[in-house]
């Protein structure tokens, strides 16, 4: 055995990471969150972000960094709910209504995926270990819970469901997005709507005909 | 069954099955289980969410369930069961053996199912398997048995390594993916985009891509990678458009398509009529493997006189031609691997600037092959954040020379360390690899830290000493040689120490602590004690005895040992010593009055459990031992000496060992028509007897009195085992077995008898003993 196979001693380059530390590289997660949301990535830093995920995760304050994610993809979420039933307040047909909530939905999905890949390491880590549910499957639970399933957004969209179907024979564009929105957040809510908006059995179909498009 | 009795082993008779509170994982769905079995054939594990019966049997079991069988089919396969149904059934491993006990480990975590062979779980993996649809209530394990008695002992239960079997998983899907079977699990990742690319997904896309094609009359334009291209031929791009590109007006675009497709997969299909502008193009871009290719296939054509212009499919393939690189390496043939090296060394090609802050450039790099390795580095170049758009990226707070070495790493595929050293870098690049998820190269860290481990110079001393036997230490007076306190430790904590008995474990450390030229045990040490005063016999290593001492493994010493222990000047002088014997007699005696086995545990636990888990287990296993293990497993079992002896100790079929000389028989009275002789000799061998079988013969002369005795030279004996009044043989023919407990079963005979002492029952030949069958157990030498 040669003198060279010696183990050498490790310095502990990283010292345990107090809570006050990782508070703030939560504070800096959240307010990504936020300017995600915005759609105004550009001027974030992925490199500096992900890093402060991986060393909070990594020091054993993964629950924090969850819980605070989680809080602030919520706090989004009622965020766009509020200017959705701002613009149906409005005015505005129930196409106009339609329109706007696909593009919040859309500019929601857009959202989760960039949040997800900012945290990767934890949902590669943290969110197996503990079991949680993942960023994705997060996100569309609240846009269900929070947006289409809330007291002031069902009763319009399914009037605007109805408005729509009514007045086109075929199912157009909007319809296919309704359609395609409503099957991402489950059957149960995509029989409520079907249920509550067919106006008789023709139209009922057309959307049922709208959704096996998609699917 | 006692309790202690149960924690040393379990022996499970056929068709029955074992249960515990004790078997029970902490974390429902994710837990290892690692014990040692003899057996001739199906050693069963039952994982439920409730436990069974003892009558308990999978077959009838129509709650969730996995059943893993070593040695199925008499002993020649490996099964799988998911709630009955069987799910893998695998020729030739993790075969149980009947001669000695063999340690295996299975772990489950959500439904990813590991079997191996050692008492350290995740090495030596014989078999790994991913339940689709996990069952994640398993919890409470059962042992379990077919048509023959099956032996557990030295049973733990342990939390199951997650990153560890995460990281296997994503290396076996990974590896599996290719064949197309198993990539299940991958495939339904891939569906939320968070599947690492490979090369294949970037052919004709727009990420990354640094140039492009101008095909045809319709002026196609298609995307591609100049760091691909350049490593399997040599593009012209012009460089004056705003985007390099390559003009090809005449060639049409599924010819391009093609060779596009053989470079950045390995494999296309073509018309045949193409083949020839296929042959053009590949030439014209010096992709030398492909022109090959197709000159071969062109010339085989014309062989055959096919017709040129058929629209026949004609598959190309490049083979595995490259099949020496590792599985997980993203660029295969007809990619050049040295020609990607280079790019790295000379910066062609390279789309991104990697800084490491506070040492500024480390490397040029291309982005493509980051994100082969990496999805962090796929998603920073990807999702719209500045690197995105950025041809400088910062990294701050890693370590520069580590993370070259991973950047080198993505490009060759290999760890460029010293094999000799494990350096800090070796850790720090674990954990960036960690931190960045390129599970290949943590693995590669792994690996490289663990094989160093084994070679360290300190684990290969303690190894070589334990390796040597502990009894031989301490008769050879080997013991002092041992110079420090810290390695005396190291020894008796070493999973790896053979003694005989746990007694002379403890003659060990009073000898060494008694800085003894002699061996002394330790009933020479009471003696001394009545003299003498501790601090006198042990001067300075006193203190070291308090160390020591729980070392020795109590609880396994015989019961009327412990009570002469306790008696001793030891137990009067030593107070660890006597708060040790206490503890573990009041154990004992608590355990023998309270029948319930779960009251006794409850006990057990606050007794022993505040301290560290792994402590209290390993006090209850026993040590391994360089004599040859021969232990009771049932009546009439193949795990006796005198088997064992008739097989040349495993190595022919069953001959009688008289015949075979191998063993001596004789008897009291002469050779008649009634009497073969009975008592047994062995030529040097010697046996610690611990258990013995005998079967009654045809008669109805039941022995009632008698007794075992051995000797080492056939002159004096010592009884092992006095029999008085002893009703248990009652049927002609029939088996019966005895422990032999107590001090005797320590000392090593080289000859057995079984002597009458009072009449048997019966009308006539009340002084014969009739027997037709003697089996002894034990340790063997």
């Amino acid at each position: 055995m040669t003198t060279r196979s010696q183990i050498q001693p490790l310095p502990f380059r990283r010292t345990r990471m107090d809570a006050a530390l990782a508070a703030s590289s939560c504070q800096a997660v959240t307010d990504a969150i936020r300017d995600i949301y915005a759609q105004d990535m550009e001027k974030l830093n992925f490199e500096q972000l992900y890093r402060r995920v991986y060393e909070v995760v990594l020091n054993k304050h993964g629950e924090l960094m969850y819980s605070e994610v989680a809080t602030a993809l919520t706090a989004e979420v009622e965020g766009l709910r509020t200017s959705l039933v701002a613009v149906a307040d409005g005015g505005g047909g129930g196409g106009a209504f339609l329109r706007e909530l696909l593009s919040k939905w859309r500019r929601h999905t857009e959202a989760v995926a960039a949040v997800r890949d900012m945290v990767m390491y934890m949902e590669r880590t943290f969110v197996v270990t503990y079991r949680k549910v993942s960023v994705q499957e997060l996100g569309v639970k609240l846009w269900r819970d929070g947006v289409v399933c809330s007291g002031d957004v069902m009763p319009r969209l399914v009037e605007a469901v109805r408005r729509e179907r009514a007045a086109a024979a075929e199912p157009g564009d909007l319809m296919a997005g309704v359609a395609e929105m409503l099957t991402k957040l489950g059957d149960k809510v995509l029989s409520q709507v079907m249920d509550a908006s067919s106006v008789d059995d023709y139209s009922s179909a057309s959307l049922e005909m709208s959704v096996s498009e998609y699917q | 069954m006692k309790v202690e009795e149960k924690k040393r082993s379990i022996t499970v008779a056929p068709f029955e099955c074992a249960w515990d509170e004790e078997f029970r994982f902490r974390e429902a769905g994710r837990g290892c289980i690692t014990f040692e079995a003899s057996a001739h054939n199906d050693v069963t594990l039952v994982f439920r969410e409730q436990p069974g019966s003892q009558h308990y049997h999978y077959k009838m079991d129509n709650s969730r369930h996995y059943i893993v069988i070593l040695g199925s089919h008499r002993n020649k396969r490996l099964k799988i069961e998911v709630d009955g149904k069987t799910v893998v059934d695998v020729a030739g491993i993790g075969l149980c053996c009947s001669s000695s006990f063999q340690s295996y480990w299975i772990s489950i975590y959500d439904g990813l199912i590991s079997i191996g062979q050692g008492r350290h779980p995740n090495n030596n993996i014989l078999f790994q398997w991913l339940d689709p649809d996990p069952n994640r209530n398993v919890q409470y394990v059962g042992l379990s048995s077919w048509d023959k008695h099956v032996g557990y002992r030295n049973i733990s239960i342990m939390p199951s390594a997650p990153q560890n079997s995460i990281l296997w998983s994503q290396i076996e899907c990974a590896y599996v993916e290719p064949d197309g079977a198993g990539g299940h699990t991958r495939k339904q990742e891939s569906k939320d985009g968070l599947d690492q690319r490979a090369l294949a997904n970037f052919l004709e896309n727009w990420d990354f891509s640094d140039s492009i094609f101008v095909v045809g009359s319709e002026r196609k334009v298609v995307p591609a990678h100049k760091v691909v291209l350049g490593s399997c031929g040599d593009f012209p791009f012009n460089l004056m458009m705003s985007r390099p590109a390559i003009e090809l007006p005449s060639v049409s675009y599924p010819v391009l398509h093609s060779l596009l497709e053989y470079i950045y997969t390995g494999s296309t299909q073509i018309s045949e009529w193409q083949l020839v502008s296929l042959l053009e193009l590949s030439s014209q871009f010096k992709v030398k493997p492909l022109v090959m290719y197709c000159e071969e296939i062109i010339g085989c054509l014309k062989m055959s006189d096919a017709v040129s212009e058929s629209s026949k499919k004609i598959q190309l393939s490049s083979g595995g031609s490259q099949a020496h690189q590792f599985y997980y390496f993203p660029f295969k043939a007809p990619l050049n691997t040295q020609k990607i090296e280079q790019f790295l060394v000379n910066g062609e090609h390279s789309d991104v600037n990697i800084y490491v802050n506070g040492h500024g450039l480390v490397t040029h790099a291309h982005k493509l092959i980051l994100s082969l390795w990496s999805m962090t580095f796929d998603k920073m170049f990807t999702n719209g954040m500045k690197e995105s758009s950025a041809s400088n990226v910062f990294f701050e707070d890693v370590p520069v020379e580590a993370f070259f070495l991973l950047i080198q790493f993505m490009y060759s595929g290999e760890l460029k360390v010293d094999i000799e050293e494990i350096t800090p870098v070796l850790v720090e690049l674990l954990l960036l690899s960690d931190q960045f998820g390129i599970t290949a190269l943590q693995f590669e860290c792994c690996k490289r830290i663990m094989e160093f481990l084994s070679k360290a110079r300190l684990v290969h001393i303690v190894k070589m000493i334990c390796i040597t036997h502990m009894s031989y230490l301490i008769s050879e007076n080997q013991i002092m040689i041992l110079p420090t306190l810290v390695i005396l430790v190291l020894i008796l904590q070493h999973g790896h120490m053979t003694v005989t008995s746990e007694e002379r474990v403890l003659d060990a450390i009073l000898t060494w602590c008694m800085e003894a030229c002699d061996c002394f045990n330790w009933t020479s040490v009471h003696e001394l004690l009545s003299t003498s005063r501790p601090e006198k016999l042990f001067g300075g290593r006193l203190t070291a005895i308090n160390t020591l001492l729980p070392f020795v493994r109590f609880p396994l010493v015989q019961p009327s040992v412990l009570h002469l222990m306790e008696k001793s000047n030891l137990a009067k002088n030593i107070e660890a010593f006597r708060q040790l014997l206490v503890s573990i007699l009041h154990r004992k005696s608590t355990i023998d009055l309270l029948s319930g086995s779960q009251v006794a545990e409850a006990i057990e636990f606050s007794n022993a459990g505040l301290r560290m888990a792994t402590n209290t287990c390993e006090r209850f296993h026993h040590r391994r031992s360089s004599y040859k293990e021969l232990q009771y497993i049932s009546d009439g079992d193949n795990n006796g000496v005198i088997y064992y002896a008739g097989t040349s100790f495993g190595k022919h079929q069953w001959i009688n060992p008289v015949l075979a000389k191998n063993i001596t028989v004789t008897a009291s009275s002469p050779n008649s028509r009634y009497t073969d002789p009975k008592a047994l000799v062995s030529k040097n061998y010697q046996l610690m007897c611990n258990y013995y079988t005998v079967r009654q013969d045809g008669s109805a002369t039941f022995m009632r009195s008698w007794v075992l005795q051995g000797s080492m030279d056939g002159r004096s004996w010592t009884s092992l085992h006095v029999h008085e009044d002893d009703q248990t043989i009652c049927q002609p023919g029939q088996f019966a077995s005895w422990p032999i407990t107590g001090q005797t079963a320590l000392l090593p005979f080289r000859f057995f008898r079984v002597m009458l002492t009072a009449p048997a029952t019966g009308v006539s030949n009340t002084w014969n003993l009739c027997i037709c069958f003697l089996e002894l157990y034990g340790y063997f030498r």
